[in-house]
């Protein structure tokens, strides 16, 4: 039987390549003397000769050989065995650092009861800070929210405390202050100096009064200010 | 014959059960012996994709790298050096694309049978470069599904398999490879079809 076609000779071909361990005498004969006779099959004689082929010779690539493995086998288990190495150093650079961190808060509690005498209340529970204006000087309408709270805030963003005081009004009058009143800044409603004795309870609010979501937070921000001063960031 | 040595024990679906409960119980030793029974499938695989030694060899490390970290969730739902070779496949895809080239077969020499004469030799050396010309010129898909089913002798399901499609998918992927080879390997011929 001849292929006549090639359409035929291709769909014999595809089954031929397919087959595990090459083409039969009589079907590789019969692809070969199609091509051989056909303009637009004979170009396919490779893929005839490849079809025959058993299929272990098919393949061409070598083994690149004992020593090559060897060599390959040693690269394998030191990049399997690097991201090991390296999560343990992780691991042991957080606890490390987590060390570090509880120590400076055990520090800090010992330090806050002998800064805030026993009884301090939390900056929450503080009352506002009164500061009665003079009568000649009628209180500001509103302190500028920006300067007046930033101290505060960040302070309480910073230990994770969120201070519920407002900010104080102006003690004067900004216009009506003369030129060397400007010599004390504070007159022009300045944020009060964060070290000032009267605002340290604010600013280092006992520990032990802080709720656990708070600590974790205080916890979490002196760990970060511990690596930044670590890093010479500050 | 460049078959792997270990030919007859990576087709051995009893052990491979056996190595993979070893791994996952902690043995470091049954992994080797798994990279030991599949290191050269999937080495050729990467190098008939990516053409070099040193592309294939890098390919080869990441592919048990990658292995080695999935192994213990490999489920079992096709044989692991199926799995293996489609995480070859992956790699050498992602590598290839990053080398910005793919080559197939092109710098590796026909074996040599030492019965056949000088001539004999020479016409089928370049029958074979042409073949391989002429696969490296197929769609990335048609190629892929040549080089598993003709090169590396898998049947249509291990090649399914490896490549994520459906058996009916790669039967049409490889008849139209055919097709195509036909075309393009007689239009480099004089006297081929001018189409």
């Amino acid at each position: 039987m001849t292929i006549v076609d090639c359409a035929e000779f291709e769909s014999a071909l595809a089954d031929l390549l397919a087959e595990p361990g090459g083409a039969a005498d009589d079907r590789r004969e019969r692809l070969r003397r199609h091509a051989t006779s056909c303009d637009r099959c004979r170009g396919a004689l490779g893929l005839v000769d490849l079809a025959a082929a058993p299929a272990e010779s098919r393949d061409p690539i070598p083994d690149p050989g004992p020593g090559y493995w060897r060599g390959f086998e040693e690269r394998l288990a030191e990049r399997i065995a690097g991201p090991t190495r390296r999560s343990s150093r992780l691991r042991l650079a957080f606890w490390g650092a987590g060390a570090i961190a509880v120590a400076a808060c055990c520090a800090l509690a010992l330090l806050v009861p002998r800064r805030a005498p026993s009884g301090a209340v939390t900056a929450a529970a503080r009352p506002p800070q009164v500061v009665a204006p003079s009568p000649a000087q009628p209180p500001h309408p509103a302190p500028a929210p920006a300067l007046a709270k930033a101290p505060a805030e960040a302070a309480g963003a910073r230990s994770g405390v969120r201070s519920a005081t407002p900010p104080p009004p102006l003690p004067v009058d900004v216009e009506a202050v003369e030129e060397d009143d400007l010599a004390d800044a504070s007159v022009l409603g300045a944020p009060p100096d964060p070290f000032a004795e009267a605002d340290e309870a604010a600013l280092f609010p006992s520990v032990d009064d802080l709720s656990d979501d708070e600590k974790k937070r205080f916890a979490d921000w002196l760990a970060l200010e511990e690596e930044r001063v670590r890093r010479g960031a500050v | 014959m460049n078959r792997e040595t270990v030919d007859h024990e990576h087709d051995d679906p009893e052990l491979e059960r056996r190595l993979l409960e070893r791994f996952r119980e902690g043995d470091a030793a049954a992994f080797d012996r798994i990279v030991r029974l599949h290191r050269l499938a999937v080495y050729r695989v990467a190098r008939r994709i990516l053409g070099s030694h040193d592309d294939a060899d890098e390919a080869a490390q990441e592919t048990f790298v990658r292995a080695y970290g999935a192994l213990a969730g490999f489920r079992g739902e096709s044989r692991l050096r199926t799995w293996l070779i489609r995480i070859a496949l992956n790699v050498s895809r992602t590598i290839g694309a990053a080398r910005g080239r793919t080559a197939v077969l092109d710098e590796t020499a026909e074996p040599l049978d030492e019965r056949e004469g000088a001539d004999a030799a020479a016409g089928r050396a370049e029958a074979g470069a042409r073949v391989r010309s002429a696969v490296a010129s197929l769609p990335p898909r048609q190629r892929e599904v040549v080089l598993l089913k003709v090169f590396s002798d898998m049947t249509y399901e291990d090649v399914a398999s490896a490549m994520g499609l459906t058996v009916g998918a790669v039967k049409a992927h490889f008849h139209q490879a055919v097709s195509n080879l036909r075309r393009r390997m007689t239009r480099g011929t004089a006297g081929g079809e001018a189409r």
